[in-house]
């Protein structure tokens, strides 16, 4: 579904990315695992468009999409949860979900997703004319993920989503993030620094070291791995 | 007159002029908001308002007021969209400077383009309204002009409120000053979020000047002061806020007419303007707070 090749970005003139290469297939949980710095939000945010690769090339389903902007890369069905959730602060939660759907016309199907949103975060149902600047930041990160859940996404790119959080809080993130995978079929792509919990979760796992990819595999293998567990499992 | 009617009189003055404060200050606090720019033609817009509702009358006897409040509304809304593309755009991505610059250049254009096709002392708008009349209560006396001003202010204000609470692209605007990033992912197209922005207040100023422009003679160098009261309004009302604009621009309005009315006129711009360097002191992001729209 997802296919990046030889990805290389710069930042000005450092290099974050130094020619990666994933891919995603239909269906599948795939992790990304790093330190801080590693290049991971790089790899996602320019998955999303955000910004520009210099070199290499990345297709979403046999559409080249290396240099789309952003809002065009959406309406193809990359659907991003951004880093540090990125929620409209002074709008409320409601209106925070309706900005996910906007590229939808479809009133109906709109109010279908709500309510399967709601059905997936009630609290995020209890707290709909709540300004979203004044959620917790569980609930924010809940908001940000039904957000992304309203565009009715192909594939779902997760930035971080357990930064911040508490462990019951990542535990319950994990939980959410597996049951939309298993139970809704969304393919997901998730960029991670608690190595712990996405390897827990994931199918098969890409590690990314200072803008390289050293390691990948299925996830049970990284899991096991040595090396994976002394630098990223703290083992 | 009593002093109480006094008070009324200047307090009916103030809302009025206050009304058309607020509409070009909401158009500075959207580009503010929504392109991060200080555009320091937004006065300029009023002005053009104002000039074009007069041009407009001055075509033809068949078109009257409101007719020449949409000509001049509409010519100068596609003014702004013409400014945007031609000189905002090109520049946007080249540092936070270079767009005020090119507003300021802009600025500048739009004067000496006023003082050449409207040559002389000014020029005074004739409507229908000018001339009648009321005294709601008491000795106050209030024209029909007036009360026009402020009641399509006002209205103007409503609108203005309903789409950007209401419907889907007016919440993409606010949603765009919030978080522009966010935005984007969104399906969001940020260029016409920014375009939108600055068509909408080059609109609201533009109505501002056609509504407020019968009552007193418009001069080509009326936009910088207008922009400097714009200027004010946002740092009471706090900036990109617009609900704090509509505040800040009815309490500007007050204050002047009061402290002119009441006190003395010479001082309402040295009180006016000192209060701006108060403000900025104790809060520079604006007294009601900087939020998103």
């Amino acid at each position: 579904m997802l296919e990046v090749k030889n990805l290389q970005v710069y930042y000005r003139l450092s290099p974050a990315l130094r020619g990666v290469s994933i891919n995603v297939e239909e269906g599948e949980l795939v992790v990304v695992i790093g330190a801080n710095g590693a290049g991971k939000s790089t790899l996602i945010r320019t998955i999303s468009g955000l910004h520009r690769p210099r070199r290499g090339s990345i297709h979403f389903m046999g559409q080249t999409i290396s240099r789309k902007s952003a809002h065009k890369i959406v309406s193809l069905g990359v659907v991003q949860v951004p880093e540090g959730r990125g929620v409209f602060p002074d709008m409320t939660t409601l209106e925070n979900l309706e900005m996910g759907a906007y590229l939808c016309r479809d009133k109906k199907l709109i109010r279908e997703r709500l309510e399967q949103v709601y059905s997936i975060f009630p609290v995020l149902k209890d707290r709909k004319n709540q300004l979203a600047g004044t959620l917790s930041g569980g609930e924010q990160q809940m908001l940000a993920v039904g957000r992304g859940l309203m565009a009715g996404p192909k594939m779902l790119l997760l930035d971080e989503p357990s930064q911040g959080l508490a462990p019951l809080l990542v535990e319950h993130l994990a939980e959410t993030i597996t049951a939309l995978h298993k139970e809704h079929a969304i393919t997901i792509l998730l960029v991670e620094q608690n190595a712990r919990m996405a390897l827990a979760i994931a199918d098969r796992g890409y590690v990314l070291q200072t803008g390289q990819v050293v390691l990948e595999g299925k996830a049970a293998d990284l899991m096991a791995n040595e090396s994976v567990k002394q630098a990223y499992l703290g083992v | 007159m009593s002093q109480f009617d006094l008070v009324m009189q200047q307090i009916v003055n103030g809302l009025v002029l206050g009304s058309v404060y607020v509409l070009i200050a909401v158009g500075f606090t959207l580009c503010l908001g929504v392109l991060k720019l200080i555009n320091i033609a937004q006065g300029h817009f009023y002005m053009l308002g104002a000039f074009m509702t007069y041009q407009a009358l001055e075509w033809s006897t068949s078109i009257n007021y409101p007719m020449a409040i949409v000509i001049a509304v509409l010519v100068v809304s596609f003014a702004g969209l013409v400014v945007h593309y031609v000189g905002i755009w090109p520049v946007q991505h080249r540092g936070e400077i270079a767009p005020i610059l090119t507003t300021v250049a802009l600025a500048f254009m739009i004067e000496n383009i006023a003082i050449i096709m409207w040559p002389g002392s000014g020029r005074n708008i004739e409507t229908s309204l000018s001339n009648k009349s009321r005294n709601p209560f008491g000795q106050v006396h209030v024209t029909d002009q007036r009360i026009m001003t402020f009641i399509a202010a006002i209205c103007l204000m409503g609108l203005l409120y309903l789409f950007l609470q209401r419907t889907k692209v007016g919440k993409a605007l606010r949603a765009t000053t919030q978080n522009q990033m966010s935005a984007s992912l969104m399906g969001i197209n940020p260029e016409y979020m920014r375009a939108l922005a600055m068509v909408l207040s080059a609109f609201l100023a533009a109505a501002g000047g056609a509504f407020i422009g019968p009552l007193f003679t418009i001069v080509p160098n009326m936009g910088l002061m207008a922009l400097f009261k714009a200027m004010i309004v946002v740092l009471i009302g706090g900036m990109g806020n617009v609900p704090g604009a509509l505040v800040g621009g009815l309490v500007l309005g007050l204050m002047e007419t009061l402290i002119g009315g009441l006190w003395s006129a010479a001082w309402v711009n040295v009180a006016v303007f000192g209060a701006i360097i108060l403000i900025l002191i104790v809060r520079p992001t604006g007294l009601l707070g900087s939020k998103g729209i």
